[in-house]
Order: C-alpha cells, then sequence, then structure tokens
C-alpha cells in the first residue's frame, strides 16, 4: 500500500501510477487483500460473466471512491458508515438501471448480484481505508487500480472454471467436450479454484521471499568478504 | 406446509454460504474460533429476522408509492440502522456479549448474506409468514456453516499443512469440499 | 444536541443529494428499460413462432408484433392479478396477459408464459401452442426466466440444444403430462430413435445435458403442462 506520508516529502505527482499499479497487483483485492469472496465465488462460472461483474464494480468503485473523496471534509466521523453506505447504495441502483436499460442479458445473467456490489467488502474497505483521506485524484486512481485487479482476478477464476468446467473460454470452444470436470463449475468448484489459486499466490509470495533472503544474505556475505 | 419446506430448504439445500455464495466475508474472516463463530451467528440470526420483517413492510410501502427502485438503498440503509441499534442495545443490556463480538457487530452491516435474504424473500414475492421462516431457515444454515467451519479449522490449525495453504488458502478449499458435502441435499426437497 | 441536530442534517444532506441524482437517472433510463423489456419479450414471441428447423415464422411477417399496440390487440385472456391459472398438480401458474394469434394456415395459436418452481425460484417458459384437428400441440418455447438456477448447471437449460428437447410434442404426447426421462427410471436413451420414441410417451430426454440439475428441466415440463391444463379445459375438443 502507498504509505500517503511519504508524499510530503517526495515531489507530489499529480497522477501517481503506483496507486493504480499497487491495486492491480501487490495489494490485489482478491488475492492478497482476500476481501470481496461473495462476487468472485458467485459469478465465475464463465469468463463473461466474471468481466461484466467486474465493470460494474469497477464504475461503483471508482464512482463512489470520487464523491467519498470529494465530500471527505464533510462526513462527521460518526456517521461515515451510513454516508458510504448511501453513496454505494446510490452508484449501485444507478448501474442496475442502466445495465437493466442498455445491456439486458448481462444484466438478467448477473441477476441479484448486481445490487449486492453494495455490500462488495472491496468498495467499503476501499471507501474505509483510501477515499476518506485522499484527494480526488489519487481516490479515482485507488478506485480504478482496485477495480482492475478485481476484474482480473473474476476473469482469471471465471476462465479457470469455464476452460475445465465446459471446454470453453469467453464462449469460444478451446477443447469442447472433449474434457469437462463438472464439479469446477458448481459451487464447491468455486471454493476450491480460489482456494489453489490463493495457495499458488501465497506460494509465489513464498518463494519470491525466499529470493530475496538469499540475495540479502549474500550482499551481507560480499560485504563482510569485502571488509576482511 | 409450505413454510417449512421453506425453512429446510434455506438451511440445508439453499444454504446461503456454501450453495449461495452470500456471506463469505465473515464466514472467512470470524470462523477461526467456534465461539466468535456462535456469538456472530446469534447476532446474524437477529438481524436476519427483524430485516427481514422491516423490509417487508417497507418493500409493499415503496411499491405502491412506485419507487421500487429505491429498494436497494432503502434495504441496506434499514440494515444499517438495525446494526447500530443492536450495538447500542447489546451495551447497555449485555457488555459481556458486547465486547465479545468486538468489531464484528458493526461488520455484520456489510454481510451480503443480509441483504441478498431481503432481496431474495421480495424478489420471490413471501408472504410475511413465508418471509419469516426463510430468514429464520437462512440464519439456521448460516450458523450451521459457521459453526461447522470454524470447528474445523480449529482443528486445522493444530496440523500441519503446507505453507502456501496456510491461511485463507486452506479455508477455501475447505469451504469446497463442505460445500460438495452439501450439494448431496440437492433435490431433496422440492419448493 | 446541536451536535446530533447537525449531525442529523447533514445525513438527510447526503441522503437528498443521492436521492435526487437516482431520480433523475431513473427518468432518464425508464424509458430505455421499457423498450430492452420489450424487445426481450418481442423477440422471444418472434422465436417461439419460429419453425427451428427451417427459420421460417408460421404466422404471416407481418402479424409477427413489433409493437406494444400490436401486442395489446393480441391479448386472448387476461386476469387482474398476475395469474390467469394456477395448476395444484403441477405446481405450475400461467401469467396473465395471454396472447393468441393465427397462423399462416388459418390456425389458432396461443402464445403463453408460465411458470413452475425450479431451484432457487420459478422457471418462466413462454411456449407456442397451435391448435390441431384432436387438439394442441405444442410448437416450440423459449426459456425467460431462469435467474434462480444453479449458475452453469441449471443456466444451461437456455442453451439451444437443451431448449429443442422440448419442441414439438403432439396432443397425444401431451395428454399424461411431460416428464424428464430422470423421472421415469427408463434408463439410457442415446440413440435418435429411441428419443423420439419416448416422445410419443411425453417423455423428454435431458439427463444426457442436464445432471445434477434435473429440476430445471422439470419445472420446464410442469410449467408445458400447466399450459395443457388449462388449455384442454378451454379449448378442449373441437
Amino acid at each position: 500500500m502507498t504509505d500517503k506520508t511519504l508524499g510530503s516529502e517526495t515531489q507530489k505527482k499529480f497522477f501517481d501510477f503506483s496507486i493504480l499499479t499497487s491495486g492491480i497487483f501487490a495489494n490485489n483485492p482478491t488475492f492478497i487483500q482476500v476481501i470481496g469472496m461473495c462476487p468472485t465465488l458467485a459469478t465465475t462460472t464463465n469468463a463473461i460473466n466474471g468481466l461484466g461483474m467486474g465493470v460494474a464494480t469497477l464504475f461503483v468503485m471508482v464512482m463512489s471512491n470520487l464523491m467519498l473523496s470529494v465530500v471527505r471534509k464533510w462526513t462527521p466521523d460518526k456517521i461515515r458508515i451510513p454516508i458510504f453506505v448511501i453513496i454505494i447504495a446510490g452508484f449501485v441502483t444507478i448501474i442496475d438501471l442502466l445495465m437493466h436499460a442498455f445491456t439486458y442479458d448481462l444484466w438478467k445473467t448477473l441477476g441479484i448480484f448486481i445490487p449486492l456490489i453494495v455490500v462488495n467488502c472491496i468498495i467499503m474497505a476501499r471507501a474505509e481505508q483510501f477515499a476518506s483521506k485522499n484527494n480526488v485524484v489519487d481516490s479515482i486512481l485507488d478506485g480504478i487500480g482496485n477495480g482492475i485487479g478485481f476484474i482480473g482476478a473474476l476473469v482469471l477464476v471465471g476462465s479457470i472454471r469455464e476452460l475445465l468446467g465446459n471446454g470453453t473460454i469467453f464462449g469460444v470452444t478451446v477443447w469442447g467436450e472433449a474434457f469437462r470436470v463438472f464439479l469446477v463449475i458448481l459451487p464447491p468448484g468455486a471454493f476450491i479454484t480460489l482456494g489453489l489459486l490463493l495457495a499458488l499466490f501465497n506460494w509465489a509470495g513464498i518463494e519470491r521471499k525466499k529470493a530475496e533472503k538469499k540475495r540479502a544474505e549474500a550482499l551481507k556475505a560480499a560485504r563482510a568478504g569485502e571488509k576482511a | 406446509m409450505k413454510v417449512f419446506t421453506i425453512f429446510f430448504a434455506a438451511i440445508l439445500v439453499n444454504n446461503f454460504v456454501l450453495q449461495k455464495f452470500l456471506g463469505i466475508c465473515p464466514f472467512l474472516g470470524v470462523t477461526k474460533k467456534i465461539d466468535t463463530a456462535t456469538g456472530m451467528t446469534m447476532a446474524v440470526i437477529f438481524v436476519m429476522i427483524l430485516a427481514s420483517l422491516i423490509t417487508w413492510l417497507l418493500n409493499g410501502l415503496l411499491e405502491a408509492l412506485g419507487i421500487g427502485f429505491l429498494t436497494t438503498i432503502a434495504f441496506i440503509l434499514v440494515i444499517a440502522v438495525l446494526v447500530q441499534f443492536v450495538e447500542i442495545f447489546l451495551k447497555k443490556s449485555s457488555p459481556a456479549l458486547y465486547q465479545a463480538l468486538g468489531i464484528y457487530l458493526p461488520l455484520i452491516t456489510t454481510n451480503c448474506a443480509i441483504l441478498g435474504l431481503t432481496l431474495i424473500n421480495v424478489q420471490n414475492q413471501y408472504s410475511l409468514l413465508e418471509t419469516v421462516f426463510n430468514s429464520l431457515g437462512a440464519g439456521v444454515g448460516y450458523g450451521m456453516s459457521m459453526i461447522l467451519f470454524a470447528g474445523i479449522r480449529e482443528q486445522l490449525d493444530l496440523v500441519e499443512i503446507p505453507e502456501p495453504f496456510k491461511g485463507f488458502s486452506g479455508a477455501l478449499v475447505t469451504a469446497g469440499l463442505m460445500s460438495m458435502a452439501f450439494m448431496g441435499f440437492n433435490g431433496m426437497i422440492k419448493l | 444536541m446541536g451536535n446530533y441536530v447537525k449531525t442529523g442534517l447533514i445525513l438527510m444532506a447526503f441522503t437528498l443529494v443521492v436521492g435526487v441524482l437516482l431520480a433523475g437517472i431513473y427518468v432518464l433510463t425508464k424509458e430505455p428499460i421499457e423498450k430492452a423489456d420489450l424487445s426481450n419479450q418481442l423477440r422471444a414471441m418472434k422465436t417461439v413462432l419460429t419453425d427451428p428447423n427451417s427459420g421460417r415464422s408460421v404466422v404471416p411477417e407481418q402479424e409477427i408484433p413489433t409493437s406494444t399496440a400490436q401486442l395489446e390487440k393480441m391479448i386472448w385472456r387476461k386476469a387482474d392479478s398476475e395469474t390467469v391459472f394456477s395448476s395444484s398438480v403441477w405446481k405450475g401458474a400461467i401469467y396473465s396477459p395471454i396472447y393468441h394469434i393465427k397462423s399462416t394456415e388459418g390456425k389458432e395459436i396461443a402464445i403463453v408464459s408460465a411458470g413452475a418452481t425450479g431451484y432457487g425460484g420459478d422457471v418462466k417458459i413462454l411456449a407456442a401452442f397451435i391448435q390441431a384437428e384432436k387438439g394442441f400441440d405444442l410448437f416450440r418455447l423459449e426459456v425467460m426466466d431462469f435467474s434462480q438456477e444453479t449458475p452453469g448447471l441449471g443456466a444451461k437449460i437456455s442453451e439451444e440444444g437443451v431448449k429443442a428437447r422440448f419442441f414439438d410434442f403432439t396432443t397425444e404426447n401431451l395428454e399424461r403430462g411431460l416428464k424428464v426421462d430422470k423421472d421415469t427410471g427408463i434408463g439410457s436413451l442415446s440413440s435418435p430413435a429411441g428419443i423420439r420414441e419416448a416422445k410419443k410417451d411425453g417423455i423428454i430426454y435431458v439427463s444426457d445435458l442436464m445432471t445434477g440439475a434435473t429440476i430445471t428441466p422439470r419445472a420446464v415440463a410442469n410449467a408445458v403442462n400447466t399450459i395443457t391444463e388449462y388449455l384442454s379445459a378451454e379449448w378442449g375438443e373441437k
């Protein structure tokens, strides 16, 4: 996470892209922060649904981050949660109406999960941890970053489940009926796929830390060698 | 009687956590210990029933006034206010429980299971009685999965598992196996 | 006290601003939403009136409804409440209104929307029934709403291949009610000839495509049976 206290010391950039990239990679909401699980498990039966859900959530996240950041000086601490809720719920209703009007089929497929974006922990968390404490531009970037990170996670899980469960990806047949693991599309498959992916990312993190540790020790040894 | 079918279906066949994917965040977050899981369950059941009743009435009102599109906002506000009241009430009447639940109490607001439940009641156009039984069933099912899961996780903590699977990863895989078990209930109840 | 008032006012201010914004979007999207809903309905109607093999409509082109006004003229039965008819046998309901239209050969066609209980809620269909010599035939159906079914599994009911298993049943097939093959214990029906034979008894073969989600096609079958029950009483013997 970008430490905002550093901003005043270093040159304050207008577009701090590190905020953006941290939301996508280092602080990915699904795989690192491990929040926003409900839609990740529920809407990833195929890649397109995951993508649709991700984009809708991105919209709400950016808009609420924006608005919350704008009004942050007027939100008393005691009622900040209800205010967050009102604003987030407002934008969720807006995206629901817009999707009903202009993307009917996707709207029908996502069904009840569109209003459920309101309680998507990611949006609440970013509101609480970032938007209410930072300026508008940074908040927008944070919203975009986390949103893209979320979309990435959704599409990844959705693609895997679609590929293994249906032999297609984004509707395009890869190996079709030749190899299908039914379970992957069902609820248990969602849990297990996500769990295994998480293990994979954890493993990558552990390996990276091990490599860093080795490098640090090698450096220390080299320095000790130089002194001698 | 249909209400009892709805009740049992909500617990087993349509289990909110393991089949419908509602309420995962606290499911993963509060189940490290059986005690916190139980405390959370009680609070959730309580809020679920009250919220369902109030939102059922509210929905009728909103529809009558023709502003149905405000449903989402109205429902979540009701839930947020309810949780606030529960917090105040618990603080005064049972400080011990209040302390035990700690931060998890305000977190009930963002529990998708509660909002999901109220939206489902409305979508299926349940009568008042059906709503109550659905909520009761949902709460019991939710609690059951939470407590079962907490029990398993407490055991998992005592065992050596590979490094990458520690924490949420192993928890998710476990949840997947539980979900598989519950799938056995599919078709048991034909609503 | 003053603090509470201030807090309350701020909360109200936020609610008002968001409320106004919402109301604005609501007004803006009202028409597009109605259009989207209508076009979905019309598209479904056109589909159920089209022969799946030849691609040709059984109704003269100009008769196919393209507007609400035309739909209004096609109404055959309607009810004050949402349902025209409820079947306690099949646990299904027919929704108001029921439309009718004449085919190119002058036969009566009833376009009915009905639903029956599926996995998580009602599965809704739109079906075209054509009046025949001794009753009526199920020509084609579309699955309109299956949002409460198992994602990825029950949702397969919307695939053309699955829906096609429900098309083209004559009045004799429908007599005793449609059933999914799993409910009849009939065993494997892999050959096309076997499937055709089974159709004569009103048995629909779906277990190859929808194992583990039999509830959903069963709901579609029950919805069809609800319509059959209603039409038998209404159309009866010609």
